[in-house]
């Protein structure tokens, strides 16, 4: 306990715990600023999807028209049918969202997406493909049936929503990479600064100070995590008001199902902790065996990087604990995943931890 | 024993920085390591304090093997003070050696105030000077009062106030029965803490004890110089002719002889200093260092 208070003490004097502090709440601090100054943008981006749509939807009823006076066919009146039935909704849809009007544009989202679908049977041209105007019927009757607008996921200061953004955000490759080349210094510059020499002549083994030291660094990542989470989460809450039933907004899966906010997040935070688990027992694994600052950085950046290019790749191996570094990826198209991922994450930290105590027990401090 | 090293060598790739050193002390005393820079004296404090792996061998410590933590309950090692944490403070690493050691935190006070840091104990190390934190090294190592002090070049740069307070301190320790080992290419220094020199030449450790190189050498002032002369040459003694007078070579028992012939020749005296030397002749003789 109190080689660990010494090297808590360490950590806040070397100003690492205020810079990472500093860094985080700047950092949501001026996204959840964008997010409020793009509001009006919002809209603006939904009339203009819809009016592109409109446009050419249009413009396929002129021709089909034309075509009617030349060469009428059935297939022909049946698609200019569907067309100006399509065009009349995207009118109205538009309408309903210029004047702010989520329930009737919800409900006319739905009624645009079915007439779509009809559209595109009848070989009529829309970009959307069935599944997604599928997927757009479903989410939208979730959120009548919720009474709650919709949401875009990259700019709401709904708090279960912005956590989700800063998460995606954060927690990934890059954030954590960031992360742990921070924490991992705390071990390295130890060896280089030859501060170790001195931890080393004193009557404790070896084993216990790799452990002390895997701990503090999991106290400070996991108190980073839980301060991230507390600024997404009161942010928000604090300068907007809270919609009711917000935690149950729907989140689309990669298999079409649905999934509500809140099991995004308590699904996402566990991820995440497991994963600043492996990732502290693997820095510390690296730190300890390396000894220096920059080989050490370039192995934990390749390995991040190496982990979330085989998941990008559609690599999502259960046993693999890269997997889980792109938490977001995991959630939406791995479901089967949790909470099985965890313990994988878990185990895979714990015989890492015992690599590094295990490797330094009988290692000096230098050859 | 206290210190007992069995055939201990160290290789690195080609070079063989220790050779098969064998060393056995069962008292409390000085022990000065000495060499010149690079022979391998902080490497042989590493190896024997298990920091760096010896190639082959084995050390006993206050009778554990090195290579138990435990040893380090009775064993303090003063190492280079590139050790310290430039952002804590003297108290801050003191604390910490006394939790290492479950030591209560009043004896941080108590240490302090021994070597004469109470007024920046509360400063952080990156401010202190070279001779602070030498200060900060020794109490580090003595607050736990261990059976075995080892010392990596303890008088490296300090001042003579400093320096004066380190060997007080030691000779302190010795004769309340610490062992103290101690490497130092300061021969000077040496001289006035013990007798018994460890040489490390060619990764091999030789043994000498000072008593029998020692050499009493008087600086003698005179008025006048040439009775003296002639009486001391035809005395047989062996001496050098200085600026202001003599530096005569005693051998034990001739000072009395001295005393005699100064009366004899009825010289004026001025002025008579005492100087002890030996670890430096035998020094070159070891090391075998040529006149330039």
């Amino acid at each position: 306990m109190r080689q660990l208070l010494f090297e808590m003490k360490k950590m806040t004097r070397t100003r690492l715990l205020f810079f990472l502090a500093a860094g985080t709440l700047l950092l949501i601090g001026a996204i959840f600023i964008r997010n409020v100054l793009q509001q009006d943008m919002v809209t603006a981006e939904k009339v203009e999807s819809f009016s592109n749509h409109l446009q050419d939807v249009s413009s396929q009823n002129r021709t089909d028209l034309m075509m009617m006076e030349d060469e009428p066919s059935e297939e022909l009146e049946l698609r200019l049918n569907k067309g100006l039935d399509l065009q009349d909704k995207l009118n109205e849809l538009i309408d309903s969202i210029s004047k702010g009007l989520w329930e009737d544009e919800l409900q006319g989202e739905i009624e645009v997406s079915r007439s779509a679908m009809a559209y595109k049977d009848a070989r009529g041209r829309y970009t959307m493909s069935h599944a997604d105007l599928e997927d757009t019927i479903r989410l939208n009757e979730q959120l009548l049936a919720l009474g709650l607008p919709k949401e875009d996921p990259d700019r709401s200061n709904q708090p279960p929503l912005f956590m989700k953004q800063m998460m995606v955000l954060v927690l990934n490759p890059v954030g954590y990479t960031v992360l742990f080349l921070l924490l991992g210094i705390s071990i390295t510059r130890e060896f280089e600064d030859r501060n170790m020499r001195m931890v080393y002549a004193f009557p404790v083994p070896r084993w216990r100070l790799v452990l002390v030291k895997f701990i503090s660094l999991l106290l400070v990542a996991m108190s980073w995590l839980v301060y991230f989470l507390l600024l997404s989460y009161l942010l928000p809450n604090l300068v907007m008001e809270t919609r009711e039933q917000i935690f149950d907004y729907p989140l689309l899966l990669t298999s079409g199902e649905l999934m509500r906010v809140g099991s995004y997040i308590n699904e996402a935070v566990l991820y995440s902790a497991g994963t600043l688990f492996f990732a502290t027992a693997m820095v510390t694994l690296i730190g300890f065996g390396f000894r220096q600052t920059i080989v050490s950085s370039v192995i934990i950046t390749a390995l991040f990087t190496g982990g979330w290019m085989l998941a990008r790749n559609g690599m999502d191996v259960f046993l693999n604990p890269f997997t889980y570094v792109s938490g977001n990826q995991v959630i939406l198209s791995q479901p089967a995943f949790y909470p099985g991922g965890i313990l994988v994450l878990l185990i895979v930290s714990i015989v890492l931890l015992f690599a590094a105590m295990w490797s330094n027990q009988r290692r000096g401090v230098a050859k | 024993m206290i210190v007992a090293i069995k055939n201990l060598s160290k290789q690195y790739k080609k070079q063989q920085v220790l050779r098969d050193i064998s060393l056995t002390i069962d008292s409390p005393g000085i022990w000065a390591l000495v060499g010149p820079n690079g022979v391998g004296k902080t490497t042989f404090l590493n190896i024997v304090t298990n920091l760096i792996p010896a190639t082959s061998g084995s050390v006993e410590l206050v009778g554990k093997s090195n290579k138990n933590y435990k040893v380090f309950k009775e064993v303090s090692f003063l190492q280079d003070n590139t050790v310290l944490f430039d952002y804590l403070t003297g108290y801050d690493h003191l604390k910490y050696v006394c939790d290492m050691h479950r030591i209560p935190a009043k004896r941080i006070r108590e240490v302090a105030s021994y070597v004469g840091m109470e007024n920046y104990l509360r400063k952080t190390v990156g401010n202190y000077s070279l001779g602070m934190k030498q200060h900060l090294l020794l109490a580090m190592a003595i607050i736990n009062e261990p059976k075995l002090l080892l010392l990596d070049e303890p008088l490296n740069g300090l001042d003579p106030t400093s320096a004066i307070m380190m060997r007080r301190i030691l000779l302190e320790l010795a004769d309340k029965g610490t062992t103290i080992i101690l490497s130092s290419h300061n021969l000077s220094e040496v001289d006035r803490v013990t007798k018994q020199i460890l040489f490390l030449k060619d990764g091999k450790l030789i043994e000498e004890n000072m008593d029998q190189y020692e050499q009493v050498y008087y600086q003698v002032t005179v008025k006048k110089k040439s009775p003296l002369k002639e009486l001391l040459t035809e005395k047989a003694f062996v001496f050098d002719e200085t600026e202001s007078g003599f530096r005569i070579l005693l051998g034990s028992h001739e000072f009395q002889s001295l005393l005699d012939l100064f009366q004899q020749s009825d010289v004026d005296v001025l002025d008579m200093q005492k100087e002890i030397t030996g670890s430096e002749k035998r020094y070159e003789e070891v090391f075998e260092v040529g006149s330039l």
